[in-house]
């Protein structure tokens, strides 16, 4: 009695969560290069493109509740429903926050250029390559893999630190702060779309071991 | 044996029930790159207070095949243990030692200990009938006598030499309310059981049972006979009698294990390859195996 259909559509589900991360991770790339080369029309796309994040996120749940309703899963099949879940609320706030820097990139575009922070999109890498790993540590169940994530997460926090004073420090001249405070936006985006990396990372390890570990 | 049996004793009826089953068990072939049946359990302990029965290195033959292979499994008390596993790999087998039913098949032979609160079951001067009496047995098909409803339930008294009329009827009702099924046979008590549905037909079953006060209840898949509903209702049923009594349930449907067992216990080709709470085991077995069969990666 082995039940290959229940695990093609748990294997559907799986692949219907990485397009979605795929999604939101190229939100971010796209809003980060709307921010960098004042492209509204893009910022703007960005913000449009959330209501298909969020589209994703609605399939994919009702799907989850009608395998766990028609299979009665157990064990490491119901830990992935569950663990699915708690991913693509995830994913769907870190689209939010991609919509938080495509405003702040329309805002800062009507805006005389300030100072270029250059470690803004040297941070934003790093939470897409994080973003990326995760993801991956959840495909190819990676206990390894999640963990050395949430130690990057160090990186990026202290960047994000560095670009705060950096930015806090440009406030002395009062003519920079609309644009300091906008960009101060999009560095907390940044933040916390990594702080959302580790809780899937979370996820990741709930899944394989079936305990739930605070990582960071 | 058919679904309404002829037999109108109860030893003929076990000895029927208890021989198909021998019969019918397959035997599977050894299984290779699998740890040794005598590994220990990786159970969290539990309190001595609280085990009914306990299994020392039970082994049973039949004839040359090892169909359990050294088991130690404790049962606690006032709870429902599930066994689970594919077949023949020895759950009813161990089902059925618990209560000596294979003293019933010739070519059976059985090693190790059974301890029912601290005595071997298998022991030297053990009384069966006060052994089955203390340990009762639910089969899979409801097996009731073709008598009336009332004498079903008091056959086992009667046995026992009670003819006491008062007292019969007060442990009849008592009985048939305890199985939850009083309300639907009050009125035809002295009609044929064999009028009843089989949900009826198993609940009255486990009123016969009842009747003569066991500790622990043995149930050899009680409801893969019955509909749903009457599923259901032998499931409540189970939920209540585990304030009164020990049960230890055989099933194929591991949603009814989930559903209605505080433990479970996986077994397979005679080795119980693990036991622990039935909600640790349906979320996070310990052991490959076990998660495998029970998320239908293989059975």
């Amino acid at each position: 009695m082995t039940r290959d259909a229940f695990h093609h559509e748990l294997d559907e589900l799986e692949e219907a969560v990485v397009q979605m991360a795929t999604l939101v991770e190229s939100a971010i790339a796209n809003a980060m290069q709307a921010l960098i080369q004042r492209d509204v029309t893009l910022a703007q796309q960005v913000i449009d493109g959330d209501d298909t994040v969020n589209e994703q996120q609605r399939s994919i749940r009702n799907k989850t509740f009608g395998v766990i309703a028609r299979q009665a899963p157990v064990a490491r099949d119901l830990r992935e429903l569950v663990t699915i879940q708690l991913v693509i609320n995830e994913l769907e706030r870190m689209g939010d926050h991609a919509v938080g820097v495509a405003k702040n990139a329309i805002r800062l575009a009507s805006q005389p250029p300030v100072k270029a922070v250059v470690d803004l999109p040297e941070m934003a890498k790093l939470v897409r390559q994080q973003v990326r790993d995760a993801i991956q540590a959840f495909v190819d169940v990676n206990i390894v893999g999640a963990r050395e994530i949430c130690i990057r997460d160090d990186e990026v926090d202290l960047l994000y630190r560095q670009i705060f004073d950096e930015l806090l420090g440009s406030m002395r001249d009062s003519d920079n702060v609309p644009q300091a405070t906008s960009l101060l936006f999009v560095a907390h985006d940044l933040e916390r779309v990594a702080d959302r990396v580790t809780n899937i990372c979370e996820d990741v390890i709930y899944m394989v071991t079936g305990e739930i570990e605070e990582l960071n | 044996m058919s679904e309404v049996s002829t037999s109108d004793s109860l030893e003929d009826a076990i000895r029927e029930a208890s021989q198909k089953d021998a019969v019918a068990i397959p035997r599977l072939p050894t299984q290779t790159g699998q740890a040794p049946s005598d590994a220990p359990m990786s159970e969290r302990p539990v309190e001595e207070g609280r085990i009914k029965m306990r299994s020392e290195h039970l082994e049973v033959f039949y004839g040359t095949n090892r169909a359990i292979k050294g088991v130690d499994m404790v049962v606690l008390a006032n709870e429902v243990t599930a066994l689970i596993g594919p077949s023949g790999c020895g759950k009813s087998t161990f089902l059925r030692a618990l209560n000596r039913m294979h003293d019933l098949t010739p070519t059976a032979r059985v090693q190790g200990a059974i301890k029912l609160d601290d005595q071997n079951i298998y022991g030297s001067g053990v009384d069966l009938v006060q052994l089955r009496q203390r340990v009762g047995m639910v089969f899979q098909r409801p097996n009731p006598f073709p008598k009336t409803i009332f004498e079903n339930v008091a056959y086992g008294l009667r046995v026992q030499g009670n003819n006491n009329a008062r007292e019969l009827a007060e442990i009849v009702e008592r009985s048939l309310r305890g199985a939850a099924i009083w309300d639907e046979v009050k009125d035809r008590l002295h009609t044929s059981a064999l009028g009843l549905s089989g949900g009826q037909q198993q609940r009255l079953c486990i009123a016969r049972v009842l009747a003569v006060a066991p500790e622990v209840i043995l149930m050899d898949e009680p409801c893969s006979a019955l509909d749903p509903i009457a599923t259901l209702k032998i499931e409540q049923l189970m939920e209540e009698l585990k304030r009164e009594y020990t049960i230890v349930i055989v099933t194929h449907n591991m949603q009814q294990a989930a559903r209605v067992s505080q433990r479970t216990g996986f077994f397979l080709t005679g080795d119980l390859v693990e036991i622990g709470p039935t909600a640790t085991i349906f979320s996070k077995p310990t052991d490959k195996r076990t998660e495998d069969y029970i998320t239908g990666r293989f059975g």
